[in-house]
């Protein structure tokens, strides 16, 4: 059973509901607790279905599977804000995580430091703790201005972050546990958000230079002066 | 003496103001109202708002939150602006898009409040 409440409009009331019971089965839709419409099978939903809203908008609804289950919800072939594929949801989401990452890797260099009786041992890998996560905050900010070099910048970071664990897990002569695994799983998640807030920050760079190619060129007088 | 005439809103005609909007004083009804939240604007100061860039002090409490992270300190400065904003853009007095930026320094600066805790703490221990 899952519900997702989406606005219209950035900032706009919730007024869309899209509720589905388990496996994504009997999806309905309601909009200011009208129904939309319905439906019924998994496969169907997968396809893509389209309804049309009371503004003679049509509602695209369709289940993907990029790498996690998602749904996509366009309106008129634009994504209702707040939606997964929402382009300024993406953005936020990634920066989001930037900054919780960060304050991670803080806080356990913080804790760690704290908790030690070894300071001068555990003062280098603290140090370096705080340092990445001073990145990764860094890196959340420019995220936040949409820039688009943050989040490579952030994958490449954990790029090397990851092959190293791989490295480190594959020379020792301790077999891997369950927390290397779990450990890489979240990194592949993590490569997702960023990734799509790569894509994010890429389609609104998009869309604000067509919109600044749209605007007419400042005019200049009316009516050109007759010549003497 | 003779009662003044009520006020009708100016996009519905038909129904009677019963408020004003927070911005731009313009009136609004019960109709304009409903799904706006508790900031009272009215739906073309909504929109306005949503199109807006975040305040200055939106994007100053976020940078300091970033820069807290090289000491904690400066979070702290974060953590205020942060909550002096989404206090602002509750009372429609800041563009509802500096919210996410408010969101995250408030956030950040407690965290930065207990790192700061745990700095002194961690001083005291090994001092």
């Amino acid at each position: 059973m899952g519900a997702l409440k989406l606005a219209l409009e950035e900032g706009g009331p919730r007024r869309l509901e899209l509720s589905w019971s388990g496996n994504w089965q009997d999806l309905k839709i309601e909009l200011d607790d009208q129904p939309v419409g319905e439906v019924a099978d998994r496969l169907h939903l997968e396809d893509g279905v389209e309804f049309k809203l009371p503004d003679d908008s049509v509602l695209h609804v369709q289940l993907l599977h990029v790498p996690t289950t998602e749904l996509r919800v366009l309106r008129d072939g634009a994504s209702l804000p707040g939606e997964a594929t929402d382009p300024v949801q993406q953005v936020r989401t990634a920066t989001f995580l930037l900054y919780g990452l960060a304050a991670f890797s803080v806080g356990l260099a913080m804790v760690s430091l704290v908790m030690t009786s070894k300071v001068r041992q555990q003062l280098p890998v603290s140090a370096s703790n705080l340092l990445f996560g001073g990145v990764l905050a860094v890196l959340g900010f420019f995220m936040f201005k949409r820039s688009r070099v943050a989040p490579l910048l952030a994958i490449l970071l954990y790029s090397f972050d990851t092959l190293s664990t791989v490295y480190l897990a594959v020379t020792s002569e301790k077999v891997a546990g369950v927390s290397a695994l779990t450990g890489l799983v979240i990194r592949i998640l993590i490569f997702g958000v960023l990734g799509r807030g790569f894509l994010g920050a890429r389609e609104l760079a998009r869309r604000e230079k067509q919109t600044r190619t749209a605007v007419p060129p400042a005019m200049g007088p009316a009516v050109a002066f007759p010549e003497a | 003496m003779e009662a003044a005439p009520a006020a009708h809103c100016p996009r519905h005609p038909e129904t009677l103001a019963e408020g004003t909007c927070t911005r731009c004083g313009t009136f609004t009804c019960v109709l304009c109202r409903e799904g706006l939240g508790a900031r009272g604007l009215c739906p073309a100061c909504q929109d306005l708002s949503r199109t807006e860039k975040p305040s200055g002090r939106a994007v100053l409490s976020l940078v300091f939150a970033t820069v807290g992270f090289c000491g904690f300190a400066p979070g702290v400065v974060g953590l205020v602006l942060g909550q002096q904003e989404l206090n602002a853009i509750e009372a429609g007095t800041a563009p509802a898009s500096g919210r996410d930026p408010a969101l995250i320094a408030r956030n950040v600066g407690w965290f930065h409040v207990v790192m700061l805790f745990l700095a002194f703490l961690g001083l005291y221990n090994h001092l």
